[in-house]
């Protein structure tokens, strides 16, 4: 709804402004004349904190109060002839709706009101102080560009458009929370974005209506199909590159003001297993890597149990030479075998959550406790036994191969379950868990795209990264509307034999 | 489903739909095929069993030249339109229970064989109940759901029945010789009994209008099925191969002796490793029989929920399959209850063929 400033009563400008900003802000507002003879009263408003104030003596208050050597008394279209003539600003605009003008305020710019004049000039001051740009914490990569997003979402966009050069490139604008009012927006390649999934992602993010998204991983939950899963259901990264990348497969990537993660839509299964290196390492190495996380994931869901199954039920199974050591390692346990695993795996957990948030000094002593003394200690008072600790271990460090922290979280709760229905019902009951992940993970969708889906074509991106040139599509996996991505560019140079 | 907003998405691929027909043939039988085969036409058996493959090729004919008239309607449609309402839904419905015979008797088979080698502390009754709840929650998705477990448990399967390659170092070649020894009448008789074993392509008759590329029908079942042949002949060439034509039918599951001949370091026992993951390709036909079963009786009952058919159907099926016991009776079970089914289904589609061919197809 548009609603104009009032007559051009600076005074009662002010205060219509002052009224829509909330009258606890820490706005400014300073009185200025403006002109030779008979000077106008004009007036500039800013809120205080996150407007470049150098820029704002300089550049508005300067030229405005000093170098106006003419009467600008009943000048036509005054707001436009100062933009032009005087402020030496190159992003500068002529606004007369009074939620626009609050709604740029709030955003770090500066109003300048004239008496008489019902339009406000809108100067771009934005400024205070942000967290520099730097790397990534939680996703490093030892090949690759070194710059992560910050908590500005017009940095961000300005990471992202800095390395898309694409006239395609589009950003989409939108609100949400009522309280917080969050810029969020969506970034696409729009001759390549599945124009289905983009419309049911607007309309979700359109839908929602709540006081405040602070983070991406709670915008995550607003969107997301499947609240009971404990799979990721969008792809989150504090990477420029990596979104980068997503968005030229076909995906949408939306950015949050305030926090450094972005969104991208639709996320897939396999694509979780994925990491940064993978394309610019070379392609045996990174394929390998890609294998043996895919194996790791495996392994945490089902070795623990696998190993409760070995001593409980079907001993049989285990070599003989094996046989000895494990049973007289157990000689003198008390706990069953479910109970001493279980025991284990939750104080690792304990550990993990415990180490998760304290200072990097404390952690330390986390870790020589939780590990080396409760480690050795649990062996030598008989609870557990060496070779149950050694399956916990392998089965921890297997946690840290999945690249993705979300997924990592994911595939590591499923063990608990796992692990009680082996204890019910022997190999059994790993059959049984294995069957229900899959259907279940079959089952689930992002944004109407199936999450875990096999295409022919996207094998060579998926367990294996196949040469980079060979992959001349667009993964078949997620929609698109351009499905080439390169042309065999190599056979140009390659001699023929 | 009702949270999919993506229309084109809940068609199936052309990798999916074919091996749904694939994964709907080849199941836990596979493991006692050669069994009733080899005990039919003795060392001729995998030539019973190469003939025998006619049946499933028939069928994905009939279904070719049936969806070609009628892309978008399954067989309980026509079914309906051409014998009547009332004996149309009697006819879908004795199909329904081939279905649910089918699931049942899966669970039933795979329970004895668990317990006998894996996990004989548990009680039949206890790994049907919980086979059943995980089959439903299966069945009770989409059709997607299940194309997707087909192709994961496809790629299984060639690896585990790929895996007794190295029994062919062991074996004997007189095992098989004399080709064509046994007489042709043998061989003819061991291929009625193989091609019971190629039940299941019928499931095409019900998913062929979910395909997305309808032109690739013909070829990717034709290959699916051949692929089934394939496999069926080796697995019972190798059986006869390795253990010769008279220990073979002394075993229930022979070709898991073949298993055995495969050693692997560290594993202790290759049958076991074997066992297990073959577990998630008897899941997977189980839930595709389930799908289908629930799918024709929801056929039925236009307004009743998926869920509320899978709850009614979940006590008949626990209860089908305690019923039929242990392997021996479950087999005597089968031998006669098998062959009237696929009677039934072979009358059932020809009959439907024969009325559209001169009934004229959906122009008329």
């Amino acid at each position: 709804m548009v609603i104009a400033m009032e007559n051009g009563d600076l005074y009662g400008n002010i205060e219509l402004i002052t009224n829509a900003l909330g009258t606890q802000g820490s706005m400014v507002v300073k009185h200025i004349y403006i002109g030779m003879d008979q000077p106008l009263d004009a007036a500039i408003i800013y809120v205080n904190g996150i407007t470049n104030k150098d820029i704002v003596d300089r550049d508005i208050l300067n030229p405005l109060m000093l170098h106006t050597r003419e009467n600008l008394n009943g000048k036509e279209n005054i707001g436009e002839y100062l933009c032009k003539r005087y402020i030496s600003m190159s992003n500068t605009l002529v606004e007369s709706d009074l939620n626009a003008v609050v709604n740029y305020l709030k955003r770090g710019k500066t109003a300048v009101l004239i008496n008489g004049a019902t339009e406000v000039i809108i100067v771009d001051t934005t400024g205070g102080v942000q967290r520099a740009i730097m790397e990534p914490m939680n996703e490093t990569a030892a090949k690759g560009p070194r710059d992560g997003f910050v908590e500005n979402l017009e940095v961000n966009l300005s990471l992202i458009r800095r390395k898309v050069k694409d006239n395609h490139l589009s950003i989409e604008m939108f609100n949400i929370g009522s309280r917080l009012q969050s810029d969020v927006a969506l970034v696409y390649i729009n001759n390549i974005v599945d124009k289905q999934v983009l419309e049911e992602l607007k309309n979700r993010i359109k839908a929602i209506d709540l006081d405040s998204v602070l983070s991406a991983g709670k915008l995550e939950q607003y969107i997301e199909d499947y609240a009971y899963t404990v799979f990721p259901q969008a792809y989150s990264t504090e990477r420029p590159d990596r979104a980068i990348g997503n968005m030229l497969e076909g995906r949408i990537v939306v950015l949050i003001e305030g926090t450094p993660m972005v969104l991208t839509y639709p996320a897939i299964f396999m694509q979780f297993f994925q990491a940064v290196e993978d394309y610019t390492e070379r392609t045996v190495i990174s394929s390998f890597v890609r294998l043996l996380r895919i194996f790791a994931a495996v392994l945490v869901i089902t070795l623990p149990s696998f190993y409760l199954t070995l001593i409980k039920f079907n001993v049989e199974l285990i070599p003989a030479k094996f046989v000895t050591p494990i049973v007289q390692s157990r000689v003198g346990i008390a706990l069953t075998p479910f109970l001493e695993i279980l025991a284990m795996e939750i104080i690792v957990e304990f550990l993990r959550e415990g180490g998760l948030r304290l200072p990097t000094k404390i952690a330390q002593t986390l870790s020589l406790v939780g590990g080396i003394i409760i480690g050795d200690t649990a062996i030598q008072s008989k609870m557990v036994s060496p070779t149950t600790l050694l399956v916990v271990g392998v089965t921890v460090i297997s946690t840290f191969l999945i690249p993705n922290y979300d997924m990592s979280l994911a595939i590591r709760i499923l063990r608990f379950p796992m692990l009680v229905l082996t204890n019910i019902m022997g190999i059994f009951g790993i059959a049984i868990g294995w069957f229900l992940i899959l259907v279940h993970l079959s089952s689930l969708d992002s944004l109407g795209v199936p999450y875990f889906e096999f295409h022919k074509s996207d094998l060579k991106d998926t367990f294996i990264r196949a040469p980079l040139w060979k992959m001349n599509k667009r993964p078949e996996g997620i929609p698109n509307q351009d499905s080439i991505r390169q042309t065999d560019s190599r056979n140009k140079f390659k001699k023929k034999r | 489903m009702e949270g999919s907003t993506n229309k084109k998405q809940s068609y199936l691929t052309v990798n999916q739909f074919a091996l749904i027909i694939f994964g709907s043939i080849v199941g836990v039988g596979i493991l006692s095929l050669p069994n009733g085969v080899v005990k039919v036409a003795h060392q001729d058996g995998w030539i019973s069993t190469l003939v025998g493959g006619i049946y499933p090729l028939y069928v994905v004919v009939i279904a070719r030249y049936i969806s070609k008239e009628f892309p978008n309607d399954s067989i309980l449609i026509l079914s309906k339109k051409y014998f009547g309402r009332f004996l149309g839904s009697i006819f879908n419905l004795v199909f329904a229970t081939y279905f649910i015979y089918t699931a049942s008797t899966i669970a039933s088979f795979y329970s004895n064989l668990m317990r006998n080698y894996v996990v004989e502390f548990l009680t039949p009754i206890k790994i049907i109940v919980i086979i059943f709840i995980c089959i439903m929650y299966a069945a009770s998705r989409d059709l997607k759901v299940i194309g997707i477990i087909s192709e994961i448990s496809f790629y299984l399967t060639i690896i585990l029945l790929l895996s007794p390659i190295v029994a062919l170092r062991v074996a004997s070649i007189s095992n098989i010789y004399p080709v064509f020894g046994s007489g042709l009448s043998s061989i003819a008789k061991g291929s009625v009994k193989s091609s019971f074993a190629y039940a299941g392509a019928e499931i095409i008759l019900l998913i062929y209008p979910f395909l997305k590329e309808k032109k690739k029908m013909l070829v990717s079942s034709l290959i699916s099925v051949a692929l089934v042949i394939v496999l069926y002949v080796w697995s019972v060439f190798i059986t006869t191969y390795y253990l010769g034509p008279d220990i073979v039918s002394k075993n229930f599951w022979s070709l898991l002796l073949v298993m055995g001949s495969v050693t692997i370091t560290v594993v202790n026992n290759y049958k076991y490793i074997f066992m297990f993951l073959w577990s998630l390709i008897a899941f997977k036909s189980m839930s595709i029989n389930g799908y289908a079963s629930i799918h024709i009786l929801k056929d039925f009952t236009k307004k009743m929920d998926i869920k509320k058919i899978c709850f009614l159907i979940y006590p008949l099926l626990v209860y089908l399959a305690f019923k039929y016991g242990n392997e021996i009776s479950r087999q005597s079970i089968s031998d006669i209850v098998l062959p009237c089914y696929i009677i039934f289904n072979l009358l059932y589609m020809t009959v439907i063929a024969v009325f559209i061919f001169f009934k004229g197809g959906a122009k008329a």
